[in-house]
């Protein structure tokens, strides 16, 4: 039969090996969540890049086909060909332009607006 | 390859419109197709998740209830952050659109249903409306002041001359890229989708090279995962751009 400090030492020693492993799993746990989240980010972030540029692209596709299309219609209409369609073209290229811009460029405050997210 | 099996193959194919039921009203070809079947599907399915979802209205919340009561927090968050505590009179309209563009993806994920996004008179409609409504209030809210819109503060008469047309342009192409993006990304990812399909099935049907048809299969489940968050984002996209474009009635002049 152990005596009473024997037990006691051996209690401790199981309770520090507890430790230690809990310590363990911890850290492993820890990697682990850390690892799962880049993952998660990344292809989040891929989706919103991806989003991004269709906008990018859509904005100024729309802008340059709208143009194009108001000129070749007017032209159609005065019979100033090309001329309207050269200019409305322009326009339209240049306003693609102004929407990609706005796109990028950080949004200007306004008295009234609510705080930036 | 016989007519049969080249339509099976066939990407364009899943868009087609078929009648399900002939309907004539004063001369207008009002049928019911397969396309308003699953956009009646998708205005139930929010319908009956919202209701049910908001019946309970218990402190620990089932998962439909949670559902409906993220999808409200996250729709009105959207809201107040581009529009600002005036915008929550859009809440409703905003609200509709983002959960019927999402109901209306996710359904057309399944197999044997129908993309209603894909059809690009659906989202011409949707967004063509959206710019009456943000030019309507706003005229009617602001007067002729909502045509300071188109005239950014502090330029100069002669640059107006270059500006302002090119503003008026850059708006009027907001509802044909707010239509074309939802358009073009649900046409594109069922296109993809059905391409690789078709190509298991050429594989499968190819002798010697069928062991290679299961890399296609898994082309596929990667995409429709893709084609997931494809969906989620656009619905999103397409109400935060709604959001913004209904924040220049609100508030124009630059």
């Amino acid at each position: 039969m152990r005596d009473g400090s024997d037990d006691a030492e051996d209690m401790k020693a199981r309770l520090a090996k507890l430790a230690s492993d809990l310590q363990g799993r911890r850290d492993a746990d820890k990697v682990d969540e850390r690892r799962r989240s880049e993952v998660e980010t990344s292809s989040k972030s891929l989706g919103r890049a991806m989003s991004l540029g269709f906008r990018v692209l859509t904005e100024f596709v729309a802008a340059t086909v709208v143009g194009a299309l108001i000129g070749w219609r007017l032209d159609v209409w005065l019979g100033t060909t090309p001329f309207l369609l050269i200019l409305f073209l322009g326009l339209g290229i240049a306003a693609g332009f102004n929407n990609v811009y706005r796109l990028a460029a950080p949004p200007a405050r306004r008295d009234g607006d609510p705080p930036p997210p | 390859m016989s007519e049969a099996g080249a339509s099976a193959v066939d990407p364009i194919h899943q868009f087609h419109i078929k009648v399900i039921q002939p309907l004539d009203l004063f001369g207008v070809d009002a049928s019911f197709t397969n396309s308003a079947l699953f956009m009646a599907l998708g205005a139930l399915a929010v319908i009956v998740v919202m209701l049910i979802g908001t019946s309970g209205r218990k402190i620990i919340p089932t998962r439909l209830q949670t559902s409906a009561e993220l999808a409200y927090e996250f729709a009105a968050d959207m809201v107040r952050q581009t529009c600002g505590e005036a915008g929550m009179r859009f809440f409703p309209l905003v609200f509709t659109l983002f959960m019927f563009v999402l109901a209306c993806n996710l359904i057309g994920l399944w197999p044997y249903t129908y993309e209603v996004m894909a059809q690009i008179i659906i989202t011409a409609g949707m967004a063509f409306s959206i710019i009456f409504l943000s030019i309507g209030y706003g005229i009617y809210k602001h007067g002729l002041h909502f045509f300071g819109l188109f005239k950014p503060s502090g330029v100069g008469p002669i640059m107006s001359i270059f500006i302002v047309p090119i503003e008026i342009l850059s708006f009027i192409s907001r509802p044909v890229s707010l239509s074309v993006r939802l358009f073009a990304n649900m046409l594109a990812g069922h296109i993809m989708l059905a391409v690789f399909g078709g190509f298991c099935v050429m594989l499968l049907g190819a002798g010697g090279y069928a062991f290679l048809a299961p890399l296609p299969l898994l082309g596929i489940t990667l995409l429709t995962a893709f084609e997931l968050l494809v969906s989620v984002l656009q619905a999103y996209v397409f109400a935060v751009l709604t959001c913004v474009y209904l924040n220049d009635a609100l508030h124009p002049g630059h």
